[in-house]
């Protein structure tokens, strides 16, 4: 263990010393290494106690009527905003924020009735696709999403479809209509009848919560819709261009399908002249239904089940909203075009991937990580950041195996999983502890010339060789 | 104080308030409890290939209860939900699956019977078979259960490729006698049929499960009736339905008793290692001569080679012992597995085990012993794990001792022979060892133990000895430290599945950790 302690203590005593010779080394480096964002905990936890205010405040203007349910319901909600800032999803970075604070404002100007709004968006460094507004006024748009849209107006649809469920009351609607079932006297009087049943009462219970599940997702989705037309007007009232709308739909639409040639990058990335790919690398399980399980799925019940309407339909309806307030606004002066700063949004999408990156590492999700960072090297494969990364995460396998923590770091595969990121699942978990270090270290070694530069580099290619020699 | 007064009078008027008002129920209230009745893994290809969860849900009558049985993949991804209603005393005993099918041994102690359940892949049930068993035997039915160690794998229930599945069942008959009899269960011709030895043969025959390949049963057919009981090595064709070849040791120069079976991936070898004996010794009594290693075609149950590696010569060379085998230290050798290495290499997982006179338990087993149900003299006690290494040419060239803490344990078999003692210390699991575990390759394997070692908060390790191909490394996980109790079982090849419970934050966690 000590031997262990020593050779990842190299590599990292190795960093400051390299940081502060960079500035002579640096005049040799072609671009500069991507440099995480720090999160600025003082700020999100002076908004955090801002909000937690407002929760107490609101929990104390309850309805008197089920006080008691709808305070721990509200509760439930509080506890979940504060995880968030907790665990340091939230992006700070000033520049970001005020780039979505001039958006967030830009269409609070548009539409003079938001103002009265209490409404907050901030960035959270989740890589996956989506933005939520979880009450409160808080809207959380994930950069996952982000770095996918093509242009600002598409996000600033999403933005204007957050902020519709804010002012639409979606959340506290939900959890009223919840409250309101929980207490309605048939239904009380159905499980008073069920309790008293001693045969066959889960049966009778299932059919119940289904028929409450199904009302709820139903309602769910009319919510969306809802949303989705009152998005629209926010939209057409700040002279952001209305098909935007539609497209961030249609790319909504095609998100998941998005996929990569998982087995052709591992084959490029890991062969060294000195340290071959090997095939046993990306055999596949031979576990039970064939390695890689399937889910049976009930197409039916999953379409009752879903909580949006299907983003083609979402996308139609739009459409038509579109024409319809097309013809409503003929003759009418057209609303000035609107744009808040391309050239921020362009740079906040390429520093968006790398914060995935890290934000998926710090969460503890290696797996998800590395999976970005394959998927980045396939457009930038020289960038020294990612190379660097890629080294990071197999050094790091190498010593938490070790330590018998691998295992709450790294992702199995899954059926739920798109095959790319079950092909690398199961790669990672294919190699014995030494190919760990040993992969890194001659994936680094050919860069060693182009990226010496970079004392980080410098740090990780020390630490696979110190292990090597373990 | 006058606070506190008032404090108590609200809490009285809220608890009174409370008990008045009508409760309003939540969907929770009414769901009834759902409760594990068993859990295990699914074989396949002598592999954990998932694992089950016997739920019960629902209470149908008075004598049939519904069920869910949750399947799980060797990633822990929860891949079927089965559901079916039985009668309310059953236990799920072990699972198997091949390409095509699941299928599930239930034991039902109330009803006196065995009932096989197949259900295809997508978890519908495509057929059912039933073994019933006399009530009287019922004891012995459930003795013989308790004693299955589920590290080891399954015993009574394989796959037979993707034809079906295949049972071996003891069969208790009257005046305490037994024998044994293997039921295949054709899948895709609905068919059964059953493999039993010769009348003549029937006494006290067991049937212990040795190894499985793609076509061969093992199975160690011990006669434990005669006084000096005798075994013999079976392997069975589970294509043919037939016995494909017997190794009696009579036949032998020497008795020979397996501890592993091992075939030989890309020969037509099989490696069988054991301790050999006298001819006329009774080896439930004796420690054997040494360590033998035979070589056997696959094909016709010859033996090739046959070497023999004395504790007197060979083995005292590497281990110090004497000719019985026996070292002051570590007391006796208990074989209990072995594996391939590279290069036709083979290692043997052994432990030391002894008995000694326990003077506490002498002094008060005597003055108490009108009031001893079972008075005891004696205490057994585990000792080091002891590691042989043999070359190709099946030689040890390697014994490496680790150090391990030695448990002692009142041994209540002071009239048991030691070596008695032993198999029996190893049913009830009192030795450390717990399994061999495969890597991803032939190469790779760990041998893992328990040692009961403390150090500061840490109680007890789970250790394992890590094969790369060249040499081992010894690497401990702790069982119980300060604030988390650690459970950890055998996984898909290459991993541990490791059952977390942290005592401080009240979370149990399970998580496939990495071991190869």
């Amino acid at each position: 263990m000590n031997a262990l302690l020593r050779a990842y203590r190299q590599g990292s005593r190795m960093l400051p010393l390299m940081l502060l010779a960079s500035p002579i080394l640096a005049q040799q480096s072609p671009e500069p290494m991507y440099k995480p964002s720090i999160v600025d905990g003082t700020r999100t936890h002076a908004i955090m106690r801002k909000f937690e205010r407002e929760h107490d405040t609101l929990q104390l203007n309850l309805p008197a009527e089920h006080k008691k349910d709808y305070s721990e319901i509200y509760a439930q909600r509080w506890r979940h905003i504060k995880s968030r800032f907790q665990k340091k999803e939230i992006y700070t970075l000033p520049s970001a924020q005020q780039y979505l604070d001039s958006m967030l404002n830009r269409i609070v100007a548009g539409t003079p009735d938001l103002r009265r709004e209490k409404l907050h968006a901030f960035f959270s460094r989740s890589g996956t696709p989506n933005a939520t507004s979880v009450g409160q006024g808080i809207i959380f748009f994930n950069i996952g999403l982000f770095t996918r849209l093509d242009n600002e107006h598409q996000a600033a649809f999403i933005l204007c479809h957050e902020i519709a469920h804010a002012v639409l009351k979606h959340s506290e609607k939900s959890i009223e209509k919840y409250v309101k079932n929980m207490h309605s006297s048939a239904l009380q009087k159905e499980l008073k009848e069920l309790k008293k049943v001693q045969y066959n009462r889960l049966s009778k219970l299932e059919a119940l919560s289904k028929g409450l599940t199904f009302d709820s997702r139903r309602h769910s989705r009319n919510n969306e819709s809802d949303a989705d037309s009152l998005a629209l007007v926010y939209f057409r009232n700040c002279g952001f261009d209305p098909a935007a709308a539609v497209t961030a739909m249609q790319l909504l639409d095609k998100i998941d399908e998005e996929d990569i040639d998982m087995t052709k990058h591992l084959r490029t990335l890991f062969d060294a002249p000195q340290f071959r790919f090997q095939d046993r690398w990306l055999e596949k399980d031979a576990g039970l239904l064939g390695g890689h399980a399937t889910l049976l799925r009930d197409r039916k019940v999953e379409d009752s089940l879903k909580t949006h309407p299907d983003c083609v339909e979402r996308a139609n309806k739009l459409i038509a909203f579109n024409l319809s307030a097309d013809s409503a606004l003929a003759g009418k002066p057209p609303v000035a075009a609107a744009s808040i700063h391309p050239l921020r949004f362009d740079s906040l999408r390429k520093a968006f991937q790398f914060e995935i990156i890290e934000f998926s590492f710090a969460e503890d999700n290696y797996t998800e990580s590395l999976y970005y960072t394959i998927a980045m090297l396939e457009k930038t494969p020289n960038d020294p950041y990612l190379i660097m990364h890629v080294a990071r995460i197999l050094n790091n396998c190498f010593y938490l195996q070790r330590q018998h923590r691998l295992g709450k770091k790294l992702r199995l595969p899954a059926p739920e999983n798109r095959e790319s990121f079950n092909t690398l699942a199961q790669f990672v978990q294919n190699l014995y502890m030494e190919e760990y270090a040993q992969i890194a270290f001659h994936y680094l070694q050919r860069y060693q010339g182009q990226l010496s530069a970079y004392p980080e580099f410098q740090s990780e290619f020390a630490k696979s060789e110190g292990f090597i020699k373990m | 104080m006058t606070r506190n007064i008032l404090f108590f009078i609200l809490t009285l008027l809220c608890c009174t308030q409370g008990a008045f008002a009508q409760k309003t129920l939540s969907l929770s209230d009414a769901a009834t409890r759902s409760v594990l009745y068993s859990s295990g893994t699914i074989q396949r290809n002598n592999q954990i290939g998932g694992y089950f969860f016997l739920m019960q849900n629902d209470q149908i009558d008075k004598t049939t209860n519904a069920y869910s049985l949750h399947v799980m993949d060797e990633n822990l991804n929860r891949v079927r939900n089965i559901k079916f209603k039985a009668t309310a005393y059953l236990r799920l005993q072990e699972a198997a699956a091949n390409d095509s099918s699941m299928a599930f041994l239930f034991f039902y102690p109330m009803d006196k019977k065995y009932e096989l359940r197949i259900y295809s892949n997508n978890g519908e049930l495509l057929q059912t078979y039933t073994r019933a068993f006399d009530s009287n035997k019922r004891r012995l039915h459930l003795q013989d259960m308790s004693l299955h160690n589920e590290s080891e794998g399954n015993r009574t229930l394989f796959e037979v490729g993707n034809q079906g599945y295949m049972a071996v069942f003891v069969r208790w008959q009257s005046r305490g006698t037994c024998t044994y009899d293997i039921n295949f269960y054709d899948v895709e011709k609905h068919k059964t049929s059953k493999f039993s030895p010769g009348v003549a043969d029937r006494d006290f025959l067991r049937a212990d499960f040795l190894a499985k390949t793609d076509s061969l049963l093992f199975l160690e057919i011990s006669n434990r009736r005669s006084s000096r009981a005798s075994s013999s090595i079976m392997a069975f064709n589970i294509y043919t339905k037939k016995k494909a070849f017997e190794i009696n040791s009579n036949k032998e120069k020497w008795q020979f008793e397996p501890s592993a079976v091992l075939p030989v991936p890309g020969q037509d070898t099989i490696v069988m290692v054991g301790k050999y004996f006298e001819k006329d010794v009774k080896h439930l009594k004796s420690n054997g001569k040494g360590i033998a290693i035979y070589r056997v075609s696959r094909n016709t149950g010859a033996i090739l080679t046959r070497t023999y590696n004395s504790w007197e010569t060979d083995i005292s060379r590497h281990y110090t012992c004497n000719k019985k085998g026996q070292n002051d230290e570590n007391g006796y050798l208990f074989l209990h597995n072995a594996t391939l290495g590279p290069d036709g290499k083979i290692f043997v997982a052994a432990e030391g085990y002894h008995r000694r006179v326990y003077a506490y338990g002498v002094v008060h087993s005597t003055l108490f012993l009108p009031f001893h149900m079972m008075p005891s003299f004696t205490t057994v006690a585990n000792a080091d794990m002891v590691i042989l290494e043999f070359n190709k040419i099946d030689k040890l060239v390697k014994a490496v001792t680790y150090d391990k803490q030695t448990t002692r344990m009142m041994s209540r078999m002071d009239f048991l022979n030691r070596h008695m003692v032993a198999r029996t210390m190893r049913s009830v699991g009192l030795f450390g060892y717990r399994f061999i575990h495969p890597g991803g390759d032939a190469s790779h394997f760990s041998i893992c133990y328990y040692n009961r070692r403390t150090s500061g908060d840490e109680k007890g390790y789970f250790t394992y000895l890590r094969y790369n191909g060249q040499k081992f490394r010894q690497y401990e996980i702790p069982i119980i430290s300060k604030e988390i109790r650690n459970t950890i079982l055998p996984a898909k090849p290459g991993f541990l599945l490791i059952v977390e419970d942290n005592r401080k934050e009240k979370t149990v966690e399970m998580r496939m950790e990495k071991i190869s």
